[in-house]
């Protein structure tokens, strides 16, 4: 940088001080600061204030020991290496059952590890975004995403008179290392008495299965349920390629219950 | 698709060794992002699921802290920040003129004369106070900087922005931190406001936008 000045010394002091030069420049300022009676003192004032409020913030910086112990205790039960080999048993056991029947109409595995989804599900659960296609009617539903997904839809259907569909929209899902939403979706709305229900509907064959909830068999299909930190509970189940993910405030044995009886 | 259940157990170990001892500085800046406690936990939990699960992507010999805040930085922005309402946001034209008006760079606004006695006076939740008002890209910034060490190129990688932002970013907000806390002891009477520098006029957003507000006829 050669000779350095003053005016340059003001432009570059936080880079100075924050040790971001190369020895060459950094022996530029070096030599300035020592001759340089008015930088010196900036130096000091710049210094003062930052010893002042580094040495306040690392104070507050540790955990408590509670939460450290919770977080500890969750990354033990998810990373236990034995524990997907006992898992992908539990699942592998049915296999020739299924495959022994033929028709193979629904085949549910567990999703687990399938955070940035259920953070979309809940996500997306409390927005308030107007829906595209307001009716109660499967079918027009079915109809209305019909070339507007890369996938054929058929909106969940229930037998639960309290449930009502209330319309879908077009929307986007996360997934995958970046956690953006990029792959496209249906998002369904249903009412289920005083409560809402939302379903994503969309392609996630390709995401990674891992350990990251609970497995629950009910009527005959393997669920998983999210427990969001804010109250909510997602069940993630796939059928086929396509991987659907109900988000609701109901109790988890309701939500499950509707799930597993979707058609 | 299910190859990525096999986790052989050098992976867990190695995990356990070189990314959990960092999870004080997660959670130090977790809290910082959420202002909550609670949320801290909740997103430094998620980051560490998430990071055991890409673990296999993270390069090896590289800096992993930069690597963890990146992925917890991310999950904040899709997720927290969405749900909560940001406080104090202050845009970068108000960030400028009030840094033109008062925190030029030969006026401190901290007299010579008071600016060791106020150094020490300075609290603990003056500065995480000041911390929380300062718009959220602006904390990260300093945050990295001056509690975690971060050089700019990793700043830069962590925010996704240019290094030349993050210079900016971090000679701001260290001028509008020393403002603030400036200010709050002022408030706290532990310091003298000196003459044509007052608690009013050196970091008061408020007070600075009623000015805005009146000079702009009442619009914002």
């Amino acid at each position: 940088m050669g000779r350095v000045t003053c005016d340059d010394f003001r432009k570059f002091i936080d880079a100075y001080l924050d040790d971001e030069f190369d020895a060459r420049d950094r022996a530029d300022f070096d030599a300035h600061v020592a001759l340089c009676g008015c930088c010196r003192r900036r130096v000091e004032d710049h210094l003062s204030f930052r010893r002042c409020i580094r040495s306040h913030m690392q104070q507050k910086r540790d955990m408590p020991a509670d939460a450290r112990a919770r977080i500890q205790a969750r990354m033990r039960t998810v990373s236990r290496p034995d524990r997907a080999a006992r898992w992908l048993s539990r699942v592998a056991a049915p296999l020739p059952a299924v495959a022994a029947v033929g028709a193979v109409a629904l085949f549910y595995i567990p999703m687990t590890g399938f955070a940035p989804v259920v953070d979309d599900a809940v996500g997306q659960h409390c927005e308030r975004v107007p829906i595209e296609v307001p009716t109660p009617e499967a079918r027009e539903v079915d109809e209305w995403f019909r070339d507007k997904l890369p996938f054929e839809l058929a909106a969940p259907r229930f037998d639960d008179e309290q449930v009502m569909l209330l319309g879908g929209r077009l929307s986007k899902v996360g997934g995958g290392d970046s956690g953006m939403r990029s792959r496209r979706a249906a998002y369904l709305l249903y009412g289920v008495g005083p409560h809402k229900l939302t379903v994503l509907v969309f392609d996630g064959k390709d995401l990674e299965i891992e350990d990251d909830s609970a497995i629950r068999e009910v009527n005959g299909r393997r669920l998983s349920i999210h427990h969001d930190h804010h109250g909510y509970n997602v069940a993630v189940y796939r059928k086929g390629a396509l991987t659907y993910a109900y988000t609701s405030d109901l109790p988890e044995t309701d939500l499950l219950r509707l799930v597993a009886n979707a058609h | 698709m299910l190859g990525g259940l096999f986790r052989k157990r050098d992976d867990h170990l190695e995990f356990e060794e070189i990314a959990m001892p960092h999870m004080d500085a997660l959670y130090g800046a977790a809290l910082r992002m959420t202002r909550d406690p609670s949320r801290a936990e909740d997103l430094v939990q998620e980051t560490l699921l998430r990071s055991y699960r890409f673990w296999h992507k993270f390069e090896k010999g590289t800096n992993i802290k930069a690597w963890l805040f990146r992925i917890q930085t991310n999950i904040f922005i899709n997720k927290y920040r969405k749900r909560q309402t940001e406080q104090a946001v202050i845009d970068d034209r108000e960030i400028d003129d009030l840094l033109g008006r008062y925190a030029a760079e030969e006026n401190t606004f901290i007299p010579p004369d008071t600016r060791d006695d106020f150094f020490k006076k300075v609290l603990s939740d003056d500065v995480m106070r000041a911390l929380d008002d300062l718009p959220f890209e602006f904390r990260m910034t300093v945050l990295l900087a001056d509690m975690h060490d971060f050089s700019y190129k990793e700043i830069a990688d962590v925010l996704d922005c240019p290094v030349g932002t993050v210079m900016s970013r971090l000679h701001r907000a260290r001028k509008l931190l020393q403002a603030r806390l400036f200010d709050y002891a002022v408030e706290r009477g532990v310091i003298d406001a000196p003459e044509g520098v007052t608690s009013e006029n050196v970091a008061d957003l408020d007070a600075f936008r009623r000015r805005r507000k009146v000079a702009n006829g009442g619009e914002e």
